[in-house]
């Protein structure tokens, strides 16, 4: 298939289907949801790196005593954080995705935020003895496990509250002498009402079933959900995404379905490392930014160094211009300045490096020979450091440079083939000037 | 005084070549001022701004900026935004503003 026929079909199909998935108003929101929590779960990944000491017996110099000596010290400070950061992302992507659907609605969030925390705590929380003295319950679904019933939850809130409020369902009217704050407020009551009678009623229904919310949604949807933490998942979403890469389409069209199974995989992750046990899963967020796109989507950082010292003036100069940027997983300068968009000399390598870092990775983790990813640190660090951090495995960043030269053998016959006529092209502009 | 928007799905690499653009404007004395954001923020930037300008890799998201905002949008020819040339991508911006 030609280029021209290629730049067509695009037009047709991915473009329509990417405008669907990337302007839906609730993947919208989910996928922004998930971009403000970065703060939180940066921080929540600094106290995990901090508090993962190598163990005393097996390092025994006086820096790593002293660094485990406070680890254990702060035991309590540390799962703290940990279970209030990473361990309660649902809490924080609830109130986001109620922000910004009431946001496209034109509606203010703030009251539906409270309503939907209420529903939240109320579902997602299990009460296990509420004394006069004292309440204890149990808030373990407030991590990756809730962040279905934390959706489920908050797009009912703002749907339904945007919906009556649009309809003015109830609205008590009040004299025009009354503030327009307050009117505001009695408006709110029939909605607000309403959602919080239908929390309880399924609060209701659960206890009595003897579960909770999260506990019945995870527990039909658990099989499915492990069925994605696996290589073929793995292998089909790194193609996916360089596909829409490759007609020069951010992933952001795809990322509020994937950001949620992402974030959803490193919390646990996150809870389990917390807890001293084994990490569940390997497709994580870190894992995806660190292992699989090694300088940004079409894994170019290894390319963008041959392009640096290429014979080609053309491709010297994008090579020298990109090469930074790719260092800090930045590819666009590459992919459109090269370009690899749309470029049929590249459509095999630019699908298939990040496949290939995407499965070495995996298997590697599978079977023990590099350690898990539990902490995510910046999308913007480079693969060899974040690997490191994100794992505080030693061998992680020595996988990251083998992968390295991988790409770079994969590039290379196609970068000789594209610089080959770059250089025919340029030295014949020479000629004839 | 010309005010122009660049949007990319973080701003980082819209940022990039906000500082071509900036050395392009310097360099023909033309005075505007450009500055790079996150497409998620244009309603929030963009209102009082003369055009904006999407990275092609979010130009996906042309119809909802254009709802959000009163000003033209257009994206990015793809090679300039690539190769980061400031120069080419002011003159395009100068041309659909009318300069």
């Amino acid at each position: 298939m030609g280029i021209q026929e290629m730049s067509l079909a695009m037009e047709k199909y991915v473009m329509p289907a990417a405008n669907k998935l990337g302007n839906e108003r609730h993947l919208r929101a989910i996928r922004d949801a998930f971009m403000s929590l970065l703060p939180i779960t940066f921080t929540g990944g600094i106290a995990a790196v901090l508090s993962s000491a190598p163990s005393v017996e097996a390092a025994g110099n006086g820096f790593t005593r002293a660094w485990a000596g406070f680890v254990a010290g702060n035991s309590t400070i540390f799962s703290w954080i940990n279970a209030l950061t990473l361990g309660a992302m649902s809490l924080y992507i609830c109130v986001g995705i109620i922000h910004f659907l009431c946001k496209t609605a034109k509606i203010e969030s703030f009251l539906p935020i409270l309503l939907g925390v209420c529903g939240f705590l109320m579902l997602v929380i299990e009460p296990q003895s509420l004394g006069w003295d004292g309440k204890v319950v149990e808030m373990s679904y407030m991590d990756g496990k809730g962040l279905i019933p934390a959706m489920v939850i908050s797009i009912l809130t703002a749907d339904l509250y945007c919906y009556m409020r649009k309809r003015e369902f109830g609205k008590i009217s009040l004299p025009d002498t009354v503030p327009a704050s307050l009117s505001d407020v009695f408006a709110s009551i029939v909605p607000g009402a309403v959602l919080m009678i239908l929390y309880i009623a399924i609060f209701a229904v659960m206890n009595k079933m003897g579960t909770t919310l999260p506990k019945l949604i995870y527990g039909i949807l658990s099989p499915s959900l492990s069925a994605v933490d696996n290589l073929g998942f793995t292998i089909i979403i790194t193609l996916l995404v360089h596909v829409f890469w490759f007609f020069g389409i951010h992933d952001a069209a795809l990322s509020g379905v994937l950001a949620p199974i992402r974030d959803g995989n490193l919390s646990l992750n996150a809870a389990a490392q917390a807890a001293g046990e084994a990490l569940p899963n390997i497709f994580t967020t870190p894992f995806w930014v660190y292992f699989v796109v090694i300088g940004g989507c079409g894994s170019v950082l290894a390319l963008a160094m041959m392009l640096a010292t290429s014979k080609s003036q053309q491709l010297k100069a994008i090579g020298r211009l990109g090469l930074i940027p790719a260092f800090f997983n930045i590819s666009e300068p590459i992919i459109f300045g090269l370009p690899l968009m749309l470029n049929p000399v590249f459509f095999v390598p630019f699908l298939f490096t990040s496949v290939l870092n995407g499965t070495i990775a995996f298997i590697t983790m599978q079977i023990g020979l590099i350690g898990r990813s539990y902490a995510m640190l910046s999308w913007q660090m480079p693969s060899v450091i974040g690997a490191f951090f994100s794992t505080m495995d030693w061998k992680a960043p020595v996988l990251i440079l083998i992968l390295i030269v991988i790409d770079g053998l994969i590039y290379f016959p196609f970068f000789k083939m594209y610089e080959r006529t770059m250089v025919k092209m340029e030295s014949g502009e020479e000629a004839e000037a | 005084m010309k005010r122009i928007l660049l949007l990319c799905n973080g701003g980082l690499s819209t940022g990039i070549l906000v500082k071509k653009m900036k050395a392009a404007a310097e360099a023909q004395n033309y005075e505007c001022e450009i500055w790079a954001a996150p497409v998620a923020s244009a309603e929030e930037e963009g209102g009082n701004v003369d055009l904006i300008l999407l990275g092609p890799q979010v130009r996906f998201q042309m119809e909802i900026v254009k709802k959000q905002v009163t000003c033209p949008v257009v994206s990015i020819d793809p090679v300039s935004y690539g190769t980061m040339n400031g120069e080419k991508v002011l003159s395009q911006a100068k041309k659909e503003m009318g300069d």
